[in-house]
């Protein structure tokens, strides 16, 4: 992860992130298509990205994503948070998401 | 997009269910060459339903003089110039790219994909990928190996999801007519035009869609994405198939024109089609492989 994405999803680690609305989704085998009508584009989710999806709720704090990410992973929310904040990042740029 | 109707200028080159097409010209070889290239997949009896709005175009070509040396030719359409072409390639390969995209954009109700597309057996194969992914020349493999040839181009979708042809001929650019006039020497008969050694061959495609198939539509079941990388790759390899959704979203010509109901369409597609990645490196080996698919 560059150092501008880590300060990016730092200073907002405070808010909460929540879905751009009108994205589409679709469940396409065991991934997560999201299509963008307005860039005419998909956007292929894996499982963990998926759940960091859903989890863009407005209601999470990134934080909070990571704990409930680490509690699915059994691991500890420190050590999936640098993955949370990489799927933040590519939600962001890609306009996905938003900060409530 | 109607433009003026005006029947009875010009000659007939493609007579389709969503647009016709006619040219006004001296250039009597011109008119032969294109109307052959528009003559895949077509009306007359049993063709799909015509559309609410179907303009007619009509291009003139004229050139300024008959010194072969000399010629340019101007192309107009509807008095409106297009396009000039210095050498009697350009003009037809202008031509065609012209018309087919016109073709393209007159299916206003239809979902397109670049793509080949062919039928075998009631089963419907998508070749979809960019220019130089391969799938012209797959289309080709699989055409003069007896697959009812719907596009090697233009993949055409109705609401109803199923597949229909679209009016022109294979386009192959010179390393593919290389190799198909290799693989299949009987192809050299079917040449309709070619632009040149380094240019476009026309070729006709040998078996085409049943008028009911053109008319009712055939359901897609089978999608190849071509590979070119590796050639120790299997043949025919399943894929994920929201890679496929990947694929056709960048390869949809009017996605983004008929709205986001139009992806739900892209993704009942491919949900109900088994999705290989086909190893085109040995076609014949491909062919086969496709052929064993669909018996």
């Amino acid at each position: 992860m560059t150092t501008e994405t880590k300060d990016k999803t730092e200073i907002f680690s405070g808010k909460c992130p929540e879905r751009t609305p009108n994205i589409n989704e679709y469940e396409v085998e065991e991934e997560v298509v999201l299509y963008d009508p307005r860039s005419d584009s998909a956007h292929v989710l894996n499982p963990t990205a998926a759940v960091v999806w859903w989890l863009c709720d407005g209601d999470h704090k990134v934080k909070d994503i990571a704990r409930e990410l680490g509690d699915l992973y059994d691991k500890e929310p420190d050590s999936v948070r640098s993955d949370v904040d990489e799927i933040l990042s590519g939600f962001l740029s890609s306009r996905l998401v938003r900060w409530k | 997009m109607v433009e003026e109707n005006v029947h009875g200028a010009g000659d007939i080159i493609l007579n389709a269910p969503s647009i016709e097409a006619r040219i006004d010209t001296k250039e009597s070889w011109l008119t032969n060459h294109l109307a052959e290239i528009f003559s895949a997949g077509l009306p007359g009896n049993g063709s799909m339903e015509p559309t609410k709005v179907r303009p007619v175009l009509v291009y003139t070509v004229s050139s300024g003089t008959d010194d072969l040396e000399k010629k340019i030719w101007q192309v107009d359409r509807s008095g409106v110039r297009i396009f000039t072409a210095r050498t009697e390639h350009e003009l037809v390969t202008g031509l065609e790219n012209e018309i087919s995209n016109q073709t393209a954009r007159s299916l206003q109700d239809f979902l397109l994909f670049h793509s080949g597309a062919l039928i075998r057996n009631g089963h419907g194969i998508l070749i979809p990928g960019t220019s130089g992914a391969g799938k012209s020349t797959t289309s080709a493999a699989l055409a003069f190996a007896g697959f009812e040839y719907c596009t090697d181009d233009v993949a055409v979708f109705g609401k109803d999801r199923r597949l229909r042809p679209f009016p022109k001929v294979l386009a192959l650019k010179a390393p593919g007519w290389q190799v198909i006039s290799k693989n299949y020497p009987e192809s050299s008969e079917a040449v309709v035009y070619s632009s040149g050694r380094d240019g476009v061959t026309y070729v006709r495609p040998p078996v085409l869609p049943s008028a009911e198939s053109s008319r009712s539509g055939v359901p897609v079941d089978l999608i190849f994405l071509p590979r070119k990388d590796d050639p120790n790759a299997p043949v025919i390899e399943k894929i994920s198939k929201s890679e496929v959704v990947k694929v056709l979203t960048e390869e949809s010509l009017d996605l983004q024109l008929l709205g986001a109901s139009a992806f739900d369409g892209l993704i009942d597609l491919v949900r109900g089609a088994e999705c290989h990645a086909l190893n085109v490196l040995n076609l014949t080996e491909a062919v086969e492989a496709v052929k064993e698919l669909t018996e």
